[in-house]
């Protein structure tokens, strides 16, 4: 592929990105403000949009992983692999210290949070890793 | 090798259709590229995949 080319189709994604961005962070206060409504259809439609908020943020990242090179995926495996390992402890230790009413029930929105912490910060270690000079 | 040519990183990258991060990672000796990018690497430098690539603990 062209410098050029490449160039240009890396300032797509990152605009993808950015928009996808935007979108997670508004989608929540959208929601919010549908849930103030009360009725069952605007309840249903915070669901919807709380959601779909989501979903283009995952859309960029599965573009991104599809269109790397066998490096990068090797790196996103990793980082998607150490965040599922994680939330599914975190998401045990949660529940075990709310069994033993330790704590209260957590927001789901820190377990997710958590998620997405866990998903960056072993990304940048699986590249930090693989980059450094043994 | 590849500065015996005069070749940066990136250059060898865009030559085998990698990213200069994946050149920095083989080059590190963690990470093992798979065989078509091998033999691609190999093509390049114009040498037999034995001539790049040694066996752990050779």
């Amino acid at each position: 592929m062209e410098p050029n080319a490449t160039f240009r189709r890396n300032v797509r994604g990152f605009y993808a990105w950015l928009g996808s961005m935007v979108v997670l962070g508004l989608a929540p206060l959208a929601a919010i403000r549908l849930l103030d409504r009360g009725t069952t259809t605007a309840r249903l439609a915070a669901v919807a949009v709380g959601v779909g908020g989501m979903l283009p943020l995952m859309w960029v990242v599965f573009s991104i992983i599809r269109r790397s090179d066998e490096y990068a995926r090797r790196l996103h495996l990793i980082a998607l692999g150490f965040a599922f390992g994680g939330t599914v402890v975190l998401i045990v230790a949660l529940d075990w210290l709310v069994r033993a009413a330790l704590i209260n029930p957590p927001q789901l929105v820190f377990v997710w949070c958590a998620s997405l912490v866990l998903w960056l910060a072993a990304l940048a270690g699986a590249k930090r890793y693989f980059e450094r000079a043994v | 090798m590849r500065t015996e040519r005069g070749w940066s990183q990136l250059e060898l990258g865009m030559r085998a259709g990698v990213s200069r991060q994946a050149i920095i990672a083989i080059e590190t000796g963690r990470f093992d590229p798979s065989l078509p990018l091998a033999f691609t690497l190999a093509r390049i430098f114009g040498l037999a995949i034995e001539g790049i690539f040694e066996p752990d603990g050779e």
